[in-house]
């Protein structure tokens, strides 16, 4: 049953979304892996990490992996693009980094007094960088266009908004179409990142590269695949932040240039490292971060497609991975073996179905004896044709073969591998990284919704399954969507729909003077309370 | 060469230039096609459906025919218009306007230094050929062509850049905001890419120069009572330059092609890494404007290096 809420920041920093959960509750639920879910190994390799006191001022020179797609949130198309619009674009509702939580950003507090209306309070006094007064109206402007513009590409998290009104000088209202538990943390995304809506009127389909909202820095300039620097929003609504000056960020695709760069002195962060990379790391003198991330490297199955559409295949596939092994010759040991895509201290994770999948050569031969394959069966996979995913395969093909199963990778360039297995539907499978999302919904959605691109299947795994998923989606209890997204989970997992390897460890580098950097779960540097010791 | 004949050559060229690029493009084009990947699903973005993507298709001008695509392209950049990123939205003379300075930076450096250092070691092995120095010579040509660029790039950086600290490991600087910076940033860069350009120019000067220096008018300049030295610097050098432009020229191209990973290596935002980039993501609006850039620049230096040909060798013109 539905229980009005109501979220005020005055009130504590849970959202009412949990029904009375505190943070504090949820963290002493949890035990103590919540509080850590982010920050689980955070190792400091140099020097020591003794925090001096923060200091402000000064430029982080930083190596990026990749150039942002768009610098507009709402056309922007790659997770990597987050690093780069943090620092620009504050989100209607914030993020808690440990417990995934929604907070206060813009709106400083929001309800839902019937399972079909959102309501949010716009705080007063935020102003974008070009003097644009941040208020309900500039709020309806962002999502309508989010909503309903041809270019936008969060068009797709907005499905459940009917209409967006502005019910007071600070409150914009969501008619929703239906219920939907995860519009906090969708406008804790992109869609929920504001610009301003007079240089967006400006720019008309110009707005790419420009980017102008209310955030800790401002976007000086943006040469493409170069650098892009940020200089200090002296009017940044929240106090004693940003203490950095700017931020300087060079994009360098080749991480071991990129690390080059950290070691030799020309910059002083690094991101999304490889674990190969960690002695390099460690000799250089340089801190290293590590932190957990919801990054899983996982198999993708098409369940539509003989020998997949027998469960009993897809359960072998699940039982002949030695994730444990799998990740010490991957990963060197240092990402989390899973079988749910959530790590260990998420509010969802099921400890019911650790446990499963256990690593049984013997049991997924006997699985295929029963699904007609007592000889064993030939998978073929299509895998991007990088270096480090040659050694994945390798591993993998050892893996199976003990089983039987005869997996043939297909080495295509990264970029093809979707067009490849989800577009044309070719090959029975594919090997690569989900980026990862806050909500667990979100992942439901992405996977297994029928009319999801990814789900190269278009169909419904497991009778029941969309229905779940609704339900897991529609919950407005704490408790009650947990235990939605668990039944979702076990569905998922007994009835194989995809092969949960590993989640990929979030890997920094920087180097001595640089303090108060803490890794997050979305594996997405920020860098608000990052300063420069002398 | 009388100016007007110079003239004639120029325009002859640029005559024939127009199809040269049309052809060049097109067949650039025609093989983006080939790229593996669907740039829709790129720009359709993460958690997208079949039709989101036919959406990008219709939007970008996706779904049009290929030859309705490459006519509209060549039509706009006949205006001027080389368009824009598809996947940044940057606009494409912008890229290549930033980047080609600190590609044509580093080849010009390399090219200085294969010319400063590969014609004296060619010479010097040209004088008394058979000797140690000319054995020298002749393993420093083999190792500086056998050694892969790369390799010796990433040595430079270990070497200079990481150990000693003399030189930047990576980026770049604008010549004209910062013209020393600039060259101290260049200059790893453009040795490791002058490696191979050392050696064969030093080759090919010291093959052209013996076989100058055994040639009958030598010769008879020698039986003429002229001393060693002039006939040596006069005419001999004289001789060989026409070699050096053609090994010029080939160098330029060469040198132009292995930018693509000596900008990797140095993280150089140069005319390599936006093909390479543009390519692999099949954004064709900037894989048509670099080559069409690249064209232009290889037709023109050809173009000059033919009119120095006129200059060093009369007999050019009347052929």
């Amino acid at each position: 049953m539905h229980r009005p809420i109501d979220h005020t920041e005055r009130k504590d920093l849970s959202p009412d979304l949990t029904a009375g959960w505190t943070r504090r509750d949820w963290i002493a639920r949890n035990g103590l892996a919540a509080a850590s879910l982010a920050t689980g190994g955070l190792l400091l390799a140099g020097s020591a990490s003794a925090q001096a006191q923060p200091k402000a001022g000064g430029i982080l020179r930083i190596s990026a992996p990749a150039n942002p797609t768009t610098m507009d949130p709402s056309t922007g198309r790659h997770g990597n693009d987050h690093v780069f619009l943090f620092p620009v674009f504050d989100t209607l509702i914030d993020m808690d980094m440990e417990t995934l939580m929604p907070k206060p950003g813009i709106a400083e507090s929001w309800s839902q007094p019937d399972p079909l209306t959102f309501v949010l309070n716009i705080r007063q006094g935020v102003v974008f960088h070009d003097g644009t007064p941040c208020d309900a109206e500039a709020v309806r402007f962002n999502l309508e266009r989010s909503r309903t513009d041809e270019r936008s590409n969060v068009k797709i998290d907005l499905v459940s908004v009917a209409s967006i009104t502005v019910t007071g000088a600070n409150q914009v209202t969501l008619k929703l179409n239906k219920a939907d538990s995860v519009i906090p943390m969708t406008l804790a995304d992109r869609a929920g990142m504001m610009s301003s809506p007079t240089s967006l009127k400006k720019l008309g389909k110009e707005s790419d590269r420009v980017a102008v909202g209310t955030g800790p820095w401002k976007l000086v300039s943006w040469k493409d695949n170069e650098k892009l620097v940020y200089a200090r929003n002296a009017q940044y609504w929240r106090k004693g932040v940003p203490l950095l000056d700017g931020l300087e960020m060079s994009v360098i695709t080749e991480v071991n240039t990129g690390l080059r760069t950290v070691t030799s002195g020309q910059n002083d962060f690094i991101y999304l490292l490889a674990p190969q990379q960690k002695p390099v790391v460690e000799r250089g003198g340089l801190q290293l971060v590590q932190g957990n991330t919801l990054a899983t490297w996982q198999i993708y199955l098409n369940y539509a497609k003989a020998p997949l559409d027998n469960p009993k295949v897809r359960l072998a596939m699940c039982h002949a991975v030695d994730r444990v092994e799998f990740n010490r010759l991957t990963m060197a040991g240092l990402a989390q073996p899973t079988v749910q895509t959530l790590p260990k201290g998420h509010w969802a994770f099921d400890p019911s179905l650790e446990g499963t999948y256990a690593h049984d050569p013997a049991l997924a031969r006997k699985l295929l004896a029963e699904a007609g394959h007592p000889n064993g069966l030939e998978i073929e996979c299509f895998a991007a044709n990088d270096q480090r995913s040659q050694q994945r395969q390798e591993v993998l093909i050892e893996q199976y073969r003990k089983s039987g199963i005869r997996m043939k990778f297909i080495s295509v360039p990264a970029n093809e591998l979707g067009a490849k297995f989800m577009g044309e539907k070719l090959g029975h499978a594919a090997l690569s990284i989900y980026s990862g999302r806050a909500d667990p919904s979100q992942f439901f959605s992405i996977m297994f919704d029928k009319t999801s691109f990814i789900n190269a299947s278009r169909m419904e795994g497991v009778p029941g399954l969309e229905a779940a998923m609704l339900a897991a989606r529609s919950a407005s209890d704490m408790e009650d969507r947990r235990k939605a997204v668990q039944k979702v989970l076990r569905m998922v997992n007994e009835a194989a729909l995809y092969v949960p390897l590993i989640l990929q460890p979030e890997l920094d580098a920087m180097t001595a003077n640089v303090k108060g950097f803490k890794p997050n779960i979305l594996g997405k540097p920020r860098f608000e309370d990052v300063y420069l010791a002398s | 060469m009388s100016t007007r004949s110079t003239l004639r050559l120029v325009l002859r060229r640029l005559v024939q230039m127009a199809p040269v690029v049309v052809l060049a493009t097109f067949v650039v084009f025609a093989l983006v096609q080939l790229i593996p990947g669907d740039i829709a699903i790129t720009l359709a973005g993460e958690g997208v459906s079949e039709q989101r993507i036919a959406e990008i298709r219709r939007l970008y001008g996706l779904d049009r025919p290929f030859l309705l695509q490459y006519a509209h392209w060549l039509g706009d950049a006949v205006q001027g218009n080389l368009s824009v990123s598809l996947l940044s939205g940057e606009a494409v003379v912008e890229s290549i306007s930033r980047r080609l300075p600190n590609t044509l930076l580093i080849v010009s450096l390399a090219l200085l230094i294969s010319m400063v250092v590969g014609i004296p070691l060619g010479i010097a092995a040209s004088v008394r050929p058979g000797s140690r120095l000319d054995g020298f010579v002749s393993v420093l040509g083999s190792l500086g062509i056998a050694l892969p660029g790369f390799w010796l790039a990433m040595l430079l950086v270990a070497v200079f850049a990481m150990k000693l600290n003399w030189f930047p490991a990576t980026g770049a600087k604008s010549l004209t905001e910062a013209p020393l910076s600039a060259l101290h940033y260049a200059t790893l860069p453009a040795i490791a890419l002058a490696a191979s350009g050392i050696a064969e120019v030093a080759r090919q000067s010291r093959s052209a120069l013996l076989e100058v220096m055994s040639s009958q008018y030598v010769r008879t300049l020698h039986a003429k009572g002229l001393p060693q030295r002039l006939v040596f610097w006069k005419h001999g050098l004289k001789n060989v330059s026409v070699t050096l432009l053609t090994v010029f020229g080939l160098l330029v191209n060469r040198m132009l092609g292995a930018t693509v990973v000596i900008e990797a290596v140095f993280a150089i935002p140069g005319m390599g890494s936006l093909i390479v980039n543009a390519a692999t993501g099949k954004d064709y609006p900037v894989v048509q404007g670099v080559m069409l850039t690249m064209v232009v620049i290889v037709i023109g230096l050809n173009l000059l290096i033919d009119i120095l040909y006129t200059l060093f060798d009369p007999r050019v013109d009347a052929r």
